[in-house]
């Protein structure tokens, strides 16, 4: 295995202007100091609540929002640096797909279309021939090739999406919330789909979700994040058998289990407050607001991250007491 | 227990540009005093205009029948004026989207002093007295602050509290919960369905609640009905739903979901759901079922009793009792 995307310090900081004249500039600091690497072939669930900035992480990692701070490599080159000219050529290895599938396709255009658009770009050469077995990769026919967008179900849609992102052979996909807007029964086909993809073609996901259940199931690797901040990242397993961070634990007890003898088996904790504006954010440990375990020296100093297992990094002060 | 309202074949089509479609095809269902319903089912399944029929906001192209019993009354044969007595007196209800049921214009003293006023038939003083009652019993800090704020000031997990607020101000005997924590964070829906609990115990009423989440049943229903093309195909008390499903489309749909505890094989469901405009004849999941016999296809399987707490509509099972 090798490593195939890193991030370093990674900012995204969105200036708007307020007082009279516009005169003071403040900052909405979405991804504020983001870190971390992915290898080749592996899928990372990037998981928090509205606000904590995960989508922003997503799409500043392809260059869709010019990062503020920060590095980000794509196998091995630093990708900040290149003009956006010539950064096309790395960005078709680095496709996205949306949460609507259908405000992502355009509704004028034939499923054909949609797909062969990208690879008119690419001068493909039977461009019939290629659509089609892209179509069956995704589990669609030939008879949906002529058809328009509004004529296909949100399920069959998604997949349009994922054809067209396959069609110029990614590396890296970014998939924001690519189920939420589907049904369960559909949500299914399409996280199989995903990780036979996977499978078969070796892509490296980030995986962008609020949907804990759906993050058990695809994931590898799980980064938490609050705040424009990861609080937590490790293996599926590190984070949800052992989870460290006060926040972690709370978010996984706040997730509904499909199971209702479990109900009586647990303990009731739920977490208090909602999540603060990030124009706005706490002092010291964004967290601490929350926090059923907070003391003074979380509202003053921000935590380091303590490495409690091999690659289970978690940013909390007491990382190492709590249990 | 004793009977609150009981759904009996209701029937509903609409008249559309393109036909008839037949959204409602003979539902049957019983809430009993003090329990949580759960009607759960994908997108179109006809959960949501089941509720809309219970308190008769139906647009005017619709065509019901059947009977919808009340206090030994049937709704579907009251007039307006006695509706208005009933809806959000008796049966309140709270929908998904809190920011759309909350007018943007006006602070929320003015908007729930102008409802109880109305109801209770009380001074304006008084109105806001009650309100302040209401928003202290549904756990929001600082009332007064909240009064005099506009919906955009506050958060989508405080706006839903005001709404069940204004839903309670009446003692309904029946709460209509239809997707209320869908457009919320795992964390603040927590919140919110411990709260309806909360209350339901404080103030003894029924809730019918209607999501797709099936972790959400799990952990708030007391019995359950799943639905599927307009269809109840399946009603049981949560624990034996879960831990013996006996519709296949049960079956299916307990099959498709993760399990955010650990990581198992999904099965989706093949195919899609029937268009409503030319639904399948005889059992309308005929199409999609693994067990599909000759008689699927011609005849509607009824809901049958299985059991006293577990009712299929399912030719698997027709022998059992009444055939």
């Amino acid at each position: 295995m090798s490593e195939l995307v890193k991030v370093e310090n990674l900012k995204k900081y969105f200036p708007f202007k307020e007082g009279i004249f516009s005169r003071k500039v403040r900052y909405l600091k979405a991804v504020d100091g983001v870190t971390f690497s992915m290898e080749k072939g592996e899928t990372l669930a990037l998981v928090g609540e509205t606000g904590s900035g995960k989508t922003t992480t997503g799409r500043t990692m392809l260059r869709l929002y010019e990062p503020t701070d920060g590095k980000i490599y794509f196998e091995g080159k630093d990708i900040t640096k290149i003009p956006l000219r010539k950064f096309k050529k790395t960005r078709v290895q680095m496709q996205m797909i949306y949460q609507d599938p259908y405000s992502s396709l355009n509704p004028r255009m034939s499923i054909f279309n949609i797909i062969a658009e990208p690879l008119r770009e690419l001068k493909y050469g039977n461009l019939e021939e290629k659509v089609l077995s892209l179509l069956e990769s995704v589990g669609l026919r030939k008879e949906h090739m002529y058809k328009y967008p509004d004529e296909i179900s949100g399920g069959q849609q998604q997949r349009v999406a994922i054809a067209r992102a396959l069609g110029v052979n990614p590396k890296f996909l970014v998939l924001d919330e690519p189920t939420s807007a589907l049904d369960v029964s559909v949500q299914a086909q399409i996280l199989n789909l995903l990780e036979n993809l996977q499978k078969e073609k070796g892509f490296t996901y980030l995986f962008i979700s609020h949907d804990l259940s759906v993050v058990r199931y695809i994931s590898q690797r799980v980064a938490i994040m609050y705040l424009g901040k990861i609080m937590e990242i490790g293996s599926v397993e590190q984070i949800f058998e052992s989870p460290q961070h006060p926040y972690t634990k709370l978010l996984l007890q706040s997730v509904p289990i499909p199971d209702p003898k479990d109900k009586k088996k647990r303990k009731k904790l739920i977490l208090p407050g909602e999540i603060p504006s990030p124009l706005n954010p706490p002092s010291g440990c964004p967290f601490h607001t929350r926090c059923p375990y907070a003391k003074e020296i979380c509202k003053e100093k921000e935590p380091e991250y303590v490495e409690v297992e091999r690659g289970h990094l978690v940013k909390c002060h007491f990382a190492e007491v709590i249990k | 227990m004793k009977e609150l309202l009981s759904i009996q074949d209701l029937h509903l089509n609409f008249r559309t540009f393109w036909g008839m479609a037949y959204v409602l095809d003979g539902v049957n269902l019983t809430i009993y005093e003090d329990e949580v319903f759960g009607l759960v089912g994908e997108t179109g399944c006809g959960k949501s205009v089941t509720s809309m029929s219970i308190l008769k906001l139906l647009p005017s192209n619709a065509e019901v029948s059947g009977k919808i019993i009340f206090e030994g009354k049937n709704l579907l044969e009251l007039s307006e004026k006695e509706m208005k007595k009933i809806r959000g007196r008796k049966i309140s209800m709270v929908f998904q989207d809190p920011m759309s049921s909350l007018n943007p214009l006006f602070k929320i003293k003015a908007q729930m002093s102008d409802v109880i006023k109305l109801h209770h038939n009380i001074s304006k003083e008084e109105a806001l007295k009650k309100a302040k009652e209401l928003l202290k019993a549904v756990n929001l800090p600082d009332p007064d602050r909240i009064l005099e704020s506009y919906p955009h000031q506050l958060s989508g997990g405080m706006r839903q509290r005001v709404m069940i607020a204004l839903a309670l101000s009446f003692n309904p005997s029946l709460l209509i919960a239809d997707e209320p924590t869908t457009a919320l964070d795992v964390t603040i829906q927590k919140q919110i369905l411990d709260l309806i609990l909360e209350l339901k115990e404080q103030y003894h009423f029924s809730v019918l609640l209607i999501t797709h989440d099936l972790g959400v049943v799990a952990e708030t229903c007391d019995r359950v009905g799943v639905m599927y093309a307009g269809n109840m195909v399946e009603i049981a008390d949560v624990e034996e739903l879960f831990e013996n499903p006996m519709h296949p489309y049960t079956q299916g749909l307990l099959s498709a979901i993760p399990d955010p505890r650990y990581k198992k094989p999904l099965k989706p469901l093949r195919g899609n759901v029937p268009s409503l405009l030319d639904p399948p004849k005889g059992c309308r999941f005929h199409p999609r079922c693994d067990f599909m016999m000759p008689v699927c296809k011609n005849k509607k399987p009824p809901l049958v009793e299985y059991s006293k707490t577990h009712y299929v509509a399912c030719h698997l099972y027709g022998g059992n009792k009444n055939e």
